[in-house]
C-alpha cells in the first residue's frame, strides 16, 4: 500500500499516527487505528512502547540520521529483540547476525561491529530495515525509505523492502512522493490532499483511470517516455490552502479546473467506484476530460 | 557547425585533503577527469550520473568557481580562467547559474527587485526608471507580477523563488544558463511548472542550457543531447533519442533500468538487473575503467586500460571496451 502525495499533505503525519510519534505540538484528534482488530488510538504510552518494533515498525528518509551514531550497528539491531524482551543480549546477537545474512549483507561478523559513520547511506539503510523487521513485526511502515538514496542504490533497496515482505508477509505502508516508486511497489494507492484521503485504488487502476482531479493532474505533471520532447506538462495552477483556512467543501476547490458551485459548499465523501476505487469528488465522472496521460 | 556556446576539452579538477601536523596531505580527489563535451546555440545538454560522480564540480568549473588542474573551458569564445577576475567577470555575462535550492541563493535581506536588477546595477547597465522597468519586464517573464519587486524572499513559495533566480540569471541576458538540480527541490506539480518556463524561456530566447539532474524523467523530457558521467569521468554522450533508445555503456543501461517509471504496467515489465555494490571512493579510483568494480560484463582489459570515449555510427560517443556499436 503506497501513501503519496505532495508535501506537507498530512502523510507523514498520519503514518506517525498509527505509531503514537507525533510531535508534542500535534493530537490524535480522534478516529481509530485498527492493527489486526487492536484499536491503537486507544493505548496507553506503556503498551504502545510494546507494539512499536514488535508487531508495527518504521523506517525513515535518513537512515544516518536515524541510528545512534555512538553504538555499533550489531547492537541496535540486537537491541530490538531484547528491549521486547523476546531474546536474550547472546541470542539477539546471533538473531542479528543471521538477519545480516538474510539481507544479503557480505562479511556480516565485520559489519555488526561497525558504527554509522563508517557505512553507506544504502547499507544504513539496510541496517534500518535489518531493525525493523527482526521482531517479524505485521505492518512496516517505510517513510519515503529511499529518498535520500542514489537511484541505483535504490533499485537496490526497494527490491530487498519486496523480496523479505514477500517472504514474511509483512504488510507495508510506504509514505512516498515519487510516482515511480509507487508503480514499481505498490499493489494499492492512497492519495491524500491537504490532510484528507482524496483516492484510493489499485495501482493500476489509479495510473489508468483516476476519479479525482488532484491525481489526474498529478500524474499528468510528471514527464514520462510517452510524452513528446519539451511538450507542455500539466500544472495545478495556485497553491496548497494552510490548514488554517480550511473552510467546508472541498479542499482542492480553489485550484482544480473542475470545480463548481457544489464543491465549494458541500465536502465530497469518499464514494466508492467499484474494485475498492473510491474518490472523494463530486465531479469524478468528469476527471477523464482533463487529458490524462494514456 | 558555428563555435559552440560552450566548450569543454579534457577539463580536470582535482581536489587534494589538506595534510595536518604529522600527517601527510593524501592523494588527489579527481573529481572530474579529463571530460570533454561542447554545448551549441539554443541546444539543452542534459548532464547525468549519481552524487559524487563531479557533475555539479564540472558545473562549477565551467563558472570558474573551482580551478582547472588541465585543460580548458571555453564560454562563447572566450577561456575560462579562474585566477583572472576580469575574465571570469566577462564569462559571468554569458554564462549564468540557477541552483537546486532557491531558498539558498537568494539574500534573505535584498527584495526580489533588489536582487534581480543587482547583476544590472553592478555592470551599470541599467539605473533608476530603467532599471526598475527591466526588473519589472524579468518578472513577468518569469510568470510573476511587476509589483513582487518590492517584496522579501520569505513571502514566496519555493516554485516562487526558483522564478527569481531563474530572472536574475536571466538579466544579463546570458548566452549560457547551467542549471544545476534546479527542479530538485520542488513537488512534481510545481516542478512541471519551471520544467514548462525553462522550455518556453529558451524557445523565445535561443539561449543554451547545461542541465545537470540525477533525475532521468527531467531530462529525458528536456534535454536534446545527453551526457552520462561516471566517477569523474563522461561514459556516453549521445542523443536524447538514441541514449534513451539504444543505450551502450553498461553503466547507461543500469541506470535507465534502475530509475523507476510512473507506468505500472511498463515498469513491471523492465527487466530486472539490479547493479550490485556502490561508487567507489573518488580518492581512490580502480585502475581501468572506473565502472570495472561494479560492471556485469567486464574482463580483464577493462581492469588494466581505461576505455577511450569513442564515437559509434549514429553519432553516439562511449567509453566502454565492450560496447556494441
Amino acid at each position: 500500500m503506497a501513501l503519496v502525495g505532495e508535501s506537507g499533505c498530512g502523510k507523514s503525519l498520519s503514518a506517525f499516527a498509527v505509531l503514537r510519534l507525533l510531535p508534542d505540538a500535534v493530537t490524535l484528534a480522534g478516529g481509530r487505528i485498527l492493527l489486526d482488530g487492536r484499536d491503537l488510538a486507544s493505548l496507553d504510552l506503556a503498551a504502545m512502547a510494546a507494539v512499536r518494533g514488535r508487531d508495527a515498525s518504521i523506517i525513515f528518509q535518513e537512515p544516518t540520521a536515524s541510528l545512534d551514531p555512538l553504538m555499533p550497528v550489531g547492537e541496535q539491531i540486537a537491541e530490538a529483540l531484547t528491549a521486547h524482551g523476546v531474546a536474550t543480549p547472546r541470542v539477539a546477537m546471533q538473531r542479528a547476525r543471521e538477519m545480516l545474512v538474510s539481507i544479503g549483507i557480505s562479511d556480516p561478523d565485520r559489519r555488526l561491529t561497525q558504527y554509522p559513520f563508517e557505512l553507506s547511506g544504502g547499507m544504513c539503510q539496510r541496517i534500518m530495515i535489518a531493525i525493523a523487521l527482526i521482531c517479524g513485526p505485521r505492518l512496516l511502515i517505510a517513510d519515503e525509505p529511499t529518498t535520500a538514496l542514489d537511484v541505483t542504490i535504490q533499485a537496490q533497496i526497494l527490491h530487498l523492502i519486496k523480496e523479505l515482505v514477500t517472504a514474511r508477509s509483512t504488510a507495508v505502508l510506504l509514505i512516498t512522493h515519487d510516482m515511480g516508486v509507487v508503480a514499481d511497489m505498490a499493489d494499492r494507492v492512497v492519495v491524500m490532499y491537504a490532510g484528507r484521503v482524496a483516492e484510493t485504488a489499485s495501482a493500476e487502476a489509479i495510473f489508468k483511470a483516476p476519479l479525482h482531479p488532484y491525481t489526474a493532474l498529478l500524474l499528468a505533471s510528471i514527464p514520462h517516455a510517452a510524452l513528446a520532447p519539451k511538450s507542455r506538462l500539466a500544472t495545478i495552477e495556485g497553491t496548497v490552502p494552510r490548514p488554517s483556512s480550511h473552510g467546508t467543501g472541498c479542499r482542492f476547490a480553489s485550484r482544480c479546473p473542475l470545480v463548481e458551485d457544489k464543491c465549494r459548499r458541500e465536502t465530497p465523501p469518499l464514494v466508492n467506484h467499484g474494485d475498492g476505487h473510491e474518490a472523494a469528488c463530486w465531479r469524478s465522472r468528469d476527471v477523464g476530460m482533463l487529458g490524462v496521460p494514456a | 557547425m558555428s563555435q559552440p556556446v560552450l566548450s569543454v576539452e579534457n577539463a580536470a579538477v582535482h581536489f587534494r585533503s589538506r595534510g595536518g601536523f604529522l600527517r601527510k596531505s593524501g592523494p588527489a580527489l579527481k573529481a572530474v577527469d579529463g571530460v570533454t563535451l561542447s554545448v551549441q546555440a539554443g541546444e539543452t545538454l542534459g548532464l547525468v550520473g549519481e552524487s559524487g560522480c563531479g557533475k555539479s564540480t564540472l558545473a562549477n568549473a565551467i563558472l570558474g568557481l573551482v580551478p582547472l588542474v588541465g585543460g580548458t573551458i571555453t564560454v562563447a569564445g572566450r577561456e575560462v580562467r579562474s585566477d583572472d577576475a576580469e575574465s571570469l567577470r566577462a564569462i559571468r555575462g554569458d554564462a549564468q547559474m540557477v541552483f537546486q535550492d532557491p531558498a539558498l541563493s537568494l539574500n534573505p535581506r535584498l527584495s526580489v527587485g533588489a536582487a534581480i536588477g543587482e547583476p544590472l546595477q553592478v555592470r551599470g547597465l541599467a539605473k533608476g526608471a530603467a532599471l526598475r522597468d527591466r526588473v519589472a519586464a524579468l518578472l513577468t517573464a518569469v510568470g510573476l507580477e511587476a509589483d513582487h519587486a518590492s517584496r522579501f524572499p520569505h513571502a514566496f513559495s519555493g516554485g516562487q523563488r526558483q522564478r527569481i533566480v531563474i530572472a536574475r540569471a536571466l538579466a544579463l541576458q546570458p548566452r549560457l544558463v547551467i542549471c544545476d538540480e534546479p527542479v530538485s527541490a520542488l513537488d512534481v506539480s510545481v516542478r512541471a511548472q519551471i520544467l514548462n518556463l525553462l522550455v518556453d524561456l529558451q524557445r523565445d530566447t535561443g539561449m543554451s542550457y547545461l542541465f545537470v539532474s540525477h533525475d532521468l524523467s527531467v531530462v529525458r523530457h528536456i534535454a536534446d543531447r545527453v551526457a552520462v558521467m561516471y566517477l569523474g569521468r563522461i561514459v556516453e554522450i549521445a542523443t536524447m533519442a538514441v541514449l534513451f533508445g539504444k543505450p551502450r555503456h553498461p553503466y547507461t543501461q543500469a541506470l535507465l533500468l534502475a530509475a523507476p517509471e510512473p507506468d505500472p504496467v511498463r515498469q513491471r515489465a523492465k527487466a530486472r538487473r539490479i547493479l550490485e555494490g556502490e561508487l567507489p571512493s573518488a580518492a581512490n579510483l580502480p585502475p581501468g575503467c572506473a565502472f570495472n568494480t561494479r560492471c556485469p560484463i567486464a574482463t580483464d582489459i577493462c581492469r588494466k586500460d581505461a576505455p577511450l570515449l569513442v564515437a559509434r555510427k549514429d553519432g553516439a560517443m562511449v567509453a566502454c571496451h565492450h560496447a556494441e556499436d
